[in-house]
């Protein structure tokens, strides 16, 4: 098991290296740069920008140097934590993500474990009910439940909420918590503007782990040690949760694997139509912008997210199935 | 739905002695998308208490699926649609368990505590995610006894009964760390944990080396001894059954269509399917020039019909006009006895005198030739 | 149960013929037109591709046809007046900077069916027919009709000492729906008009042909790049394997979509209609191709270690022709299904992509363009048809997922 995760860790770091090149590529690549932009904002506001502050200014942020040099500066400054400036706004790279990050992780954590406890018991009933009425139900629900994109859920229910329920959509808090510190109150109050987001970003993957469920559980159902359980006499209840459920548990979560992207995109997405302060709205203005050491770490981070989660993916794969864990 | 002219008399009940368990006329069907397969078409036999009964026959003659479906453990879509399945428990008025509702309590309270059963895959038998013990000790707490400590001491008695080593170890053990042999020990004790009257053991060995289904099958017979259970063995393997079994039920098709004691049904076979059966058995030293005997023909097609005895058209000894027309019943032949063919019978029920091939078709040799086991 | 009975004979012999004279192509057909939800699936998918090949036909209007009388019209009520299906004129009335419109049925005009219009081309081939229109001009509107409605509306004008009042028009105007529309005839909007007045009708039609196609050409594009690496990863196995499986497992370790957008934002908003087309495809498959490579990988390895390519290779035969006619053949179902399951990831992409500015961009429609205006929520409770245009992307997405699903199990050898 240490060397199981020894070995994972080191493969993390690995692909976070790469991916920190490749996002840094990618975002490096497209031609003029965030300075051209930010000298024609101050041309435009009548500053006169001679030529020489333009060397200047191009020299002090390496805009042309090659890219390798570019890219190790930036990555020996990001190991010690710091990520550069943004030049749109600003502000260091560090204090805009900083509590932006922290957002988007609860909010796909709260999503994804949204996700989990819709899907496996509407999959367990689903696969125990084959070709019943609720099973046909269940079933074009979740092909509507994957068509539907993301930010049309969160239209449509920003809209069912505001106009039925006259919820306060598009911010995490009540104006009356919004520059309070930190209580119970405010905890409670951030939960209550949670659900429909949270709702919203998990419905794709809600959707997909409740089929991939239904099919592992059949799959499970027809597997010898079922009938072993029956012929023992155990009750049906029983046997479904005890010895098929926890069996078909094992796919669902190599499944995680598959759903943390969705959910990082979809928690993109909808904070950008909520308008919610993480890190999707953020994210696509510095790419518009091309404002890059800012949008190079969010697509960073927002790897690492993905990297660590797959990572405690695997844990949770060796916690559930004995023959994983002593490989 | 179907004209039953298969056997509703003449069962092995009439055979007069204790039984187990007696299956009559037992009916099941696979309604499948394709087309309705009747897998279990009218079988009928018994099993005595304290003995073996061996039920032969090739890939897909409904054997297994009549072991379940004394469990009342028929897979989807299968569906038992008649006969009667009699338990005679010992610590338990008879009972038609057909009445029971399969999902219903006094069904599940049969299951394990009367009738145990073993499976032919030891590899996907046990629960990969739960050890060995809790497995066995699962069984143990739902028939014998609440405390779980109790349970464990149970788990831990029959692990040593198999004779599996070390068995203290074996109780926090994965399946999957067990070899193929072991694991299907510890499938017996799973079955045997709460001393059951009857086993059903469907193909016990077939995935086994040829060295530990030896060793399986004397496990079986010392515990059927401690335990005074009976056993109804299922397998293709007559060798096995040689061995094994005190009784022998043939089935084709769906049907039995001989019962025999072991050594009766090996050294005079009755029905013509039990006889080509022998004489397709390899046997050693014997005509290497030759080749090795065949049933002419094949099983027809899952859905197909056949009209008048299932095996006519296979049969060396088809009586035109009459086998193909009419199914012969599951009737005495002798005292201990069952066949269910026109060359014993009349279609009235009597037996039939002339016209009887002999037995003595079989090789002389082959009798003692099957009863030592193939290669051990 | 007569059913299964009567069937019987027949599918016994069926069942002999299942196992020896049926190709494999020709089982997969068997299985997958069992599957109701399957074929229903391929059914309105293909209607879907046949109305985005006509789309032109179909919209009574040019999709980027501006009119500023027709701001946010409601969609069209169609009336049955002397038996034919008609549409009545618009009155506009501004109020609170908001355009209201109401019917005039007094003057309605009946819908004329294939009627010339606007010139186009399917296929390069040049048309000026349209299903439907109008082509009849009502006569002018009664003015005594609009003083009463205008002095209506004046008396309903709240004149509450609301602090905006001053900011609002003070005697709410009625006009029929402009000076110059008066002299055209009416327009039928079947699902409403935009901010600048054009068809949504037309602009989804227009874009249903850029949302259809762009999903499948990065799936298409993606196949090839996943066949080729897939194949080469597997067959070749050692260095190569290693390197482009960490490769694809570093691709699918980032974030689809924040990924797709950083690489879609490269692109300079000017670029031209069909050169953005392509390069989206390109983003778009830059993605999904792992998922295939890894597919075609496992299946080249386990034909690999088949009695068959062993006999082919002992045969003499080269690596490409075992490759190009016994291997990929073999694996061509399992590659037509996951690309079927590919597509809807690759059109909520586009849509996705579109939706956020970073995709296709006006003057292109797609249906992620057109949901762009919906994405204010105030816009959104005051036009809810401007929605309208995710009907057909929940759709085809729908279907896709049914059609993929029914090809999954019909190609499954081992499914019931």
């Amino acid at each position: 098991m240490v060397t199981f995760l020894i070995r994972r860790l080191l493969f993390m770091v690995v692909t976070i290296v790469f991916i920190s090149l490749i996002s840094f590529v990618l975002i490096e690549l497209p031609p003029g740069s965030a300075l051209d932009a930010k000298i024609q904002q101050f041309r435009a506001r009548g500053l006169n920008v001679t030529s020489d502050v333009v060397k200047g200014l191009e020299e002090r942020y390496g805009v042309n140097d090659p890219l390798y040099k570019k890219y190790w500066k930036w990555a020996s400054n990001a190991v010690v934590g710091d990520f550069g400036q943004s030049f749109f706004l600003d502000q260091p790279v560090n204090t805009l993500i900083g509590s932006r990050i922290w957002f988007s992780i609860g909010m796909s954590t709260a999503a994804l474990l949204f996700a989990w406890c819709v899907a496996i018991p509407v999959g367990v009933y689903s696969a125990t009910h084959r070709n019943t009425m609720p099973d046909y139900v269940i079933t074009v629900l979740q092909f509507v439940g994957v068509a539907i994109p993301e930010f049309l859920l969160a239209i449509v229910l920003m809209f069912i909420a505001s106009w039925y329920f006259g919820v306060e959509v598009g911010v995490l808090f009540s104006r009356e918590y919004r520059d309070a510190p930190w209580s119970l109150g405010k905890l409670m109050d951030l939960l209550s503007h949670l659900w429909l987001p949270v709702i919203v970003i998990g419905t794709h993957s809600t959707s997909w782990l409740t089929r991939v469920m239904r099919a592992n559980l059949l799959d499970v159902m027809g597997q010898q040690y079922v009938q072993t359980a029956r012929s023992k006499g155990l009750g049906e209840r029983v046997v479904i949760w005890k010895h098929a459920v926890r069996n078909a548990l094992h796919p669902l979560i190599m499944a995680l694997g598959g759903t943390l992207p969705a959910l990082i995109s979809g928690e993109v997405i909808v904070s950008i139509v909520l308008n919610l302060p993480t890190t999707g709205p953020l994210y696509v203005q510095a790419l518009i912008n091309k404002d890059m050491y800012l949008a190079i770490t969010f697509l960073l981070f927002l790897s690492v997210l993905l990297v660590v989660g797959n990572l405690l993916a695997d844990m949770a794969l060796a916690w559930v199935d004995p023959r994983v864990r002593l490989e | 739905m179907v004209a039953m002219t298969s056997p509703a008399a003449g069962t092995a009940a009439d055979l007069d002695r204790d039984n187990v368990i007696d299956v009559r006329n037992l009916q099941v069907e696979f309604r499948t998308s394709l087309g309705v397969v009747r897998a279990v078409n009218g079988v009928s036999f018994g099993v005595a208490r304290g003995k073996t009964l061996g039920i032969v026959g090739e890939s897909g003659c409904g054997k297994s699926v009549t072991a379940f479906a004394i469990m009342q453990l028929v897979a989807n879509p299968g569906v038992i649609t008649g006969g009667e399945i009699v338990l005679r428990a010992r610590e338990k008025a008879p009972v038609n368990l057909l009445t029971y509702d399969p999902n219903g309590d006094d069904m599940r309270s049969v299951r394990g505590r009367h009738v145990g059963m073993i499976f032919q895959e030891p590899m996907t038998a046990l629960n990969p995610c739960y050890t060995i013990g809790n497995q066995i000790a699962e069984g143990i707490l739902l028939h014998r006894t609440s405390d779980p400590a109790k349970a464990d001491a149970m788990a831990l008695d029959i692990l040593t009964r198999v004779g599996l080593p070390s068995p203290s170890r074996l109780m926090t053990t994965y399946p999957h760390q067990l070899s193929g042999g072991m694991r299907q020990r510890a499938m017996i004790a799973l079955a045997l944990s709460c001393e059951p009257d009857l086993l059903l053991a469907d193909e016990p060995t077939t995935a086994l080396d040829v060295t530990t289904q030896a060793q399986i099958l004397d496990v079986m017979r010392e515990l059927q001894d401690d335990i005074g259970m009976s056993i109804m063995f299922v397998t293709h393997n007559l060798g096995v059954v040689a061995q094994m079994c005190d009784e022998v039920a043939v089935m084709y098709l769906g049907r039995v269509v001989e019962q025999a004691p072991v050594e009766e049904l090996f050294d005079s076979p009755r029905h013509p399917y039990t006889r080509a059966l022998m004489r397709s058995i390899p046997q050693l030293g014997a005509a290497r020039k030759g080749r090795l005997e065949v049933i002419q023909g094949s099983v027809p097609g899952q859905f197909t019909k056949v009209p008048g005895c299932a095996f006519h058209p296979r049969c060396p000894d088809m009586i035109p006009g009459l086998c193909d027309v009419q199914s012969p019943r599951l009737l005495a032949a002798n005292d201990d006895a069952l066949v269910s063919c026109f060359l014993h019978h009349e279609p009235d029920g009597s037996a039939r005198v002339s016209d009887v091939p002999t037995p003595g078709r079989v090789s002389p040799s082959s009798s003692s030739a099957i009863a030592t086991p193939p290669a051990s | 149960m007569a059913t299964a009975e009567a069937a019987t004979p027949g599918s016994a012999a069926a069942s002999a013929k299942f196992a020896e004279d049926v190709s494999q192509w020709t089982l997969m057909r068997w299985r997958f037109a069992r599957n109701r939800l399957s074929l229903f699936g391929l059914v309105v998918l293909l209607i879907l591709y046949f109305l985005a090949v006509i789309a032109p036909f179909l919209s009574p209007y040019p999709y980027n046809d501006i009119s500023t009388d027709y701001i946010h019209v409601a969609p069209t009520k169609l009336h049955v007046i002397n038996g034919q299906i008609s549409v009545c004129p618009l009155l506009q009335e501004m109020r609170d900077f908001q355009w209201f419109y109401e019917e005039d049925c007094d003057r309605a005009v009946p819908v004329d069916w294939m009627v010339k219009g606007h010139a186009y081309t399917i296929l390069g081939i040049p048309f000026e027919t349209h299903l439907f229109g109008v082509t009849q001009v009502p006569p002018p509107p009664d003015p005594a009709k609009l003083k009463a409605r205008a002095a209506a509306a004046a008396a309903a004008a709240p004149k509450s000492d609301d602090p905006l009042a001053a900011f609002k028009v003070d005697a709410p105007s009625v006009a029929s729906g402009g000076v110059e529309a008066d002299k055209l005839p009416p327009k039928v909007f079947l699902f409403g008009s935009d901010v600048q007045g054009r068809d949504m009708f037309s602009r989804v039609m227009e874009g249903s042909r850029i949302s259809l196609t762009i999903g499948l050409v990065g799936v298409a594009l993606s196949v090839v790049l996943g066949a080729i690496l897939g194949t080469a990863s597997g067959y070749l196995g050692g260095l190569i394997d290693d390197l482009v499986q960490r490769f694809i497992e570093i691709i699918q370790s980032m974030p689809t979509l924040p990924l797709w957008a950083a690489i879609a934002a490269a692109l300079p908003p000017t670029m031209p209609v069909p050169q953005r087309y392509l390069l989206i495809t390109i983003i778009l498959s830059f993605v999904s191709w792992t998922g295939l490579a890894r597919q075609v990988r496992g299946k080249v390895m386990a034909y690999a270690n088949l009695d068959y390519i062993a006999a082919a290779r002992l045969a003499g035969s080269s690596h490409m022709r075992i490759i190009l006619a016994h291997m990929l053949p073999n694996a061509s179902s399992h590659i037509i299904v996951v690309s079927t399951l590919a597509v809807p990831g690759s059109i909520l992409g586009e849509t996705a992509l579109s939706f956020l500015g970073l995709g296709m961009l006006p003057p292109a429609v797609s249906w992620g363009v057109l949901l762009r205006d919906a994405q204010q929520i105030q816009s959104v409770i005051l036009h809810p048809w401007l929605l309208i245009p995710a009907v057909p992307i929940i759709l085809t997405v729908t279907c896709y997922q049914f059609l993929g699903d029914g090809l999954r199990d019909a190609a499954d050898p081992y499914s019931s």
